[in-house]
């Protein structure tokens, strides 16, 4: 694997220029550079990377900072969300669109702002907050490489006691076979603050780029995070989402994935329950074709007492596609009363599919609840003559049965108005 | 389930030439010293009378135990406490390094106690006569199958007697290359036992194995072959202890079992070493068209055991089942598991785990489950329970599960709990003491298995139980 070239750009409307970056940012760049180099390339011998498929980990040729060109432009105006709602809409790494908050939320104190602009305005809460996280689930040398090379991307902020109404909507797109990109979500949420984000990665070229994004989430006491990635780049798209949330005393945060296209597609997640009470819901929906592979890693670091994990990962496998979903429930020694789930499941589709699951547990306390279930297995033959005898073809038989048993894991959304929309876009990419 | 023996004699324990089968003949005066080399390997050939080829296969395997890594990027850090260059690999009877029972601590003498060994059985346990009585013992069982043609004798003697049968199947369901511990035992392996069960013969009553390390610093490494021909049946049963020594002792066995077409086999263990023993075993089992293989696996001694019982299953509707329950108490760590590798249409496996984590105990679970492309109509359920007693107690699973194509289906579910504050809360108030309404507890979580057991070792399972959870309490 080639090393990227490492080009630190700011590009409002598409044309790149030298980013400036407050010094303090420069030094975690070019330490994480540094970090970069010296890391090895993952290797099969790492349990972490157990069942991966190295040889679609590349990110060759792949550059920071590649121009949009004016028809993608026009698409992307295009995909820019009408409506009220603040968003950001950036394309190779370039901010194109934005729509900001309300006036209402700006003056109870929320921000909500690109990266490099937050970074001179609001320096003080950037400066401790941007990359304090470590996901640390095998991917550190890209994770590195995120934080040497990583300008995109929002910060949202919610001071004590604020909800914020409306969901925030951040996009990332890529329009270039040999673009990358390194979104950074940064989300802060003070006490008993609560706020919902809606994050899309997409492609408009038609196949290959790189992308590398990491997500820290602060989930601050009683406050409640709901976060909601819909990811379906294109063809060739190797990417990595690396997110860690924390979250302190009665915190709770749901987050909920829908993974779709890509060739290669890493995530890593994970959840550090720090204070008691806290909450943390992980939910995934995975439609895998062709010669995809998803590599899902997760992490329910359970630290503090009287907390609650429930993870609900869900896989449909046509073609040759394959998943790999390894996830690990960890209880501290003090972490008393702990509640933790985790499930897995896998519907295969074709002769040529392949689910490999890895359900962990590493329990350290006593008194504590924890199971997890994995299954892999096909629609029930009986279930499928049951439906063609009633003049149901067996395509569209078989797609019922994937939208119930993906839908399924919608159905844990509280937002009804997401929920139809999502199950709508599943049903268009199923036909 | 296995019937039981009949006779009261049977139902103890056979004793088996840990320390090489030999020794009849040569007044146990042999020992090949510390530390591992291919003189070592030279000593043990030349003491067994190795035929050619078999010294050739131990330098390989030597070779390939000398290159390998230890497993420690997944396996526990443990390993590394192992000295490797400390261990004496060959010692057999007459070199016991000079322990006479006057010498034996009564901890030792506890631990047979605990066992329920008789005082006569164990004069000859830890002394020298050890292997005279265990010979006796099975030559009974012997006279009557062997006009049936069974064989069950010491790997030397199998290999000796019967190549034809032994070279056939030897090292081929686990190669030296498996694992550097299987590399190790095949360099330098000694005693076990080599069963062969003609076709269509079931062998009514279980064929027994006591396994019993008493030497200081020394590892056993015995090696056990069993082919059950075309539609045969056998059970075979297996027990250790050793005593408790300051020095790690190595206990590194290969367990191979083949099971042609229409077989059943059922291997029983109920391992019991000494805390300083690192238990480091490889056994598996290959399962032809209709056959079946069953690993019923008790862990409850040992300070480190990695044991993962597998099946590979090549035929047709071939079946394989591992029941585990591992009891890993204070500075044990019970890292046990099971491996199901279906290879073959209609083929199904089942995986059931208890563990109980008491004190500072660790138990782990460590499974997998591979179904490659292309069968039809394979199923695999696992089911694994942790069950942890204490605040410092710990239990991991680590399971693996790969599934290619839409034919086949795998379930696997875990759940790690303590025991009911309510139910021992019931039995208090209905009189019993704290502690026995936790042993209650513990035997009813692992009743359904233990039940599987014979029932000589299903009451010394209880018993056994019982006595970990002493003082557990509070």
């Amino acid at each position: 694997m080639d090393l990227p070239k490492r080009v630190i750009t700011e590009a409002p409307n598409g044309s790149a220029k030298p980013a400036v970056l407050p010094a303090w940012w420069k030094e975690i760049q070019d330490a994480a550079w540094i970090d970069y180099e010296r890391l090895p390339m993952p290797s099969r011998k790492d349990e972490r990377w157990r069942f991966s498929d190295l040889s679609k980990v590349a990110l060759n040729g792949c550059t920071a900072g590649v121009p949009v060109a004016a028809p993608a432009l026009a698409d992307l105006q295009g995909y820019f969300s009408s409506g009220e709602a603040p968003s950001l809409l950036f394309a190779n790494d370039a901010l194109l669109f934005s729509r900001g908050l309300s006036p209402e939320a700006r003056e109870k104190g929320v921000v909500f702002a690109p990266l490099l602009e937050a970074a001179t305005k609001e320096a003080d809460l950037l400066q401790s907050h941007l990359f304090q996280e470590r996901v640390g689930l095998g991917a550190e040398k890209l994770e590195s490489l995120h934080r040497a090379c990583a300008t995109a991307g929002a910060a949202l902020y919610v001071p004590a006691g604020v909800e914020l109404a409306e969901p925030v909507d951040l996009s990332f797109w890529m329009t270039e076979a040999h673009a990358a990109t390194f979104p950074h979500i940064l989300v802060i949420l003070q006490e008993n603050a609560r706020a919902r984000v809606h994050l899309r990665f997409s492609s408009t070229n038609p196949r290959g780029g790189f992308a590398c994004s990491v997500q820290e989430l602060f989930v601050g006491p009683g406050a409640s995070l709901d976060l909601l990635t819909h990811r379906n780049w294109a063809e060739g798209v190797c990417s990595f989402d690396l997110a860690s949330i924390r979250l302190s005393r009665d915190a709770s945060a749901t987050t909920f994935q829908l993974n779709q296209g890509g060739s290669y597609t890493r995530t890593e997640s994970r959840s550090r329950l720090l204070g008691p009470g806290a909450r943390s819901v992980m939910l995934s929906a995975t439609l895998a074709r062709g010669r995809q592979e998803f590599d899902q890693r997760s992490f329910q670091e359970h630290v503090a007492p009287d907390t609650k994990s429930d993870l609900l990962y869900k896989s449909a496998l046509y073609d040759a596609s394959r998943t790999i979903f390894a996830g690990m429930i960890d209880v501290d020694p003090a972490a008393q009363r702990t509640d933790a789930y985790q499930s897995n499941r896998n519907l295969i589709l074709s002769h040529d599919a392949e689910a490999n699951s890895l359900p962990g547990l590493e329990i350290l306390a006593n008194d504590v609840r924890c199971t997890h279930g994995s299954t892999v297995g096909q629609v029930d033959p009986e279930e499928l003559f049951y439906c063609l005898q009633r003049g149901i073809p067996l395509a569209a038989a078989q797609r019922l049965f994937v939208l119930g048993f993906l839908t399924d894991v919608f159905a844990r959304l509280e937002d009804g108005k997401i929920k139809s929309a999502l199950t709508e876009e599943l049903e268009a990419s199923l036909r | 389930m296995t019937e039981q023996p009949d006779a009261a004699g049977t139902n103890l324990l056979q004793l088996d030439r840990n320390l090489g089968d030999f020794h009849y003949d040569v007044k146990y005066a042999y020992d090949a010293g510390t530390g591992l080399s291919e003189q070592t390997v030279d000593y043990i050939c030349d003491a067994k009378g190795d035929p050619e080829w078999l010294r050739e296969f131990r330098k390989r395997a030597l070779a390939i135990f000398l290159r390998e890594p230890l497993p420690t990027h997944w396996a526990s850090k443990q390993l590394e406490e192992i000295d490797f260059s400390q261990i004496r690999y060959y010692l057999a009877h007459g070199q016991r390094a000079g322990r006479t029972w006057e010498e034996v601590p009564d901890e030792v003498k506890r631990t047979f106690e605990r066992l329920g060994v008789p005082e006569q059985e164990r004069k000859f346990l830890a002394g020298v006569e050890a292997q005279f009585d265990s010979e006796a013992a099975y030559s009974n069982m012997k006279d009557a199958l062997r006009d049936q043609g069974v064989i069950f004798v010491g790997s030397t003697e199998g290999l000796h007697k019967h190549p034809e049968i032994f070279r056939k199947w030897f090292g081929k369901v686990i190669p030296p290359g498996d694992n550097k511990f299987a590399a190790l035992n095949s360099a330098v392996f000694s005693g076990g036992s080599f069963i062969y069960v003609p076709p269509g013969l079931k062998v009514s009553h279980p064929l027994q194995a006591y396994f019993r390390i008493n030497a200081e610093s020394f590892g056993q490494f015995e090696r056990t072959l069993i082919i059950a021909d075309e539609g045969s049946e056998v059970t075979y049963m297996e027990g250790c202890t050793a005593p408790r020594f300051d020095s790690a002792t190595l206990h590194s066995a290969v367990v191979e079992l083949v099971a042609l077409p229409g077989a059943k086999i059922q291997y029983i263990t109920v391992q019991n070493w000494s805390p300083n023993v690192f238990n480091l075993v490889t056994k598996r089992g290959m399962a032809m068209e209709n056959a079946e293989i069953r690993w019923i696996d008790c862990n409850i001694g040992s300070r480190l055991t990695m044991k993962y019982p597998a099946v590979i299953l090549r035929g047709r509707k071939a079946r394989g089942e591992v029941l585990s329950i591992a009891l890993a108490n204070n500075g044990q760590h019970q890292d046990t598991g099971a491996k199901m590798i279906h290879l073959a249409d209609e083929t199904t496996s089942n995986i059931v785990a208890k563990s109980i984590s008491i004190g500072a105990g660790r138990s782990s679970y460590r499974g997998q489950v591979t179904i490659p492309r292309h069968l039809k109509g394979c199923k695999n359920n696992t089911e694994c329970d942790a069950l942890l007693i204490n605040t410092t107690s710990r239990t991991d699973t680590y399971p693996a599960i790969t599934l290619r194509g839409n034919q086949s289906a795998v379930q696997h579910e875990a759940s790690v709990s303590k025991i009911s504050a309510e139910q021992v809360f019931y039995m208090q108030q209905r009189g019993l003491p704290e502690s026995e309404a936790m042993s209650l507890s513990v035997n009813g979580f692992i009743n359904d298995l233990v039940r599987e057991f014979p029932m000589e070792y299903s009451v010394e399972l209880k018993r056994l139980i019982d006595l970990e959870m002493e003082g557990s309490v509070g």
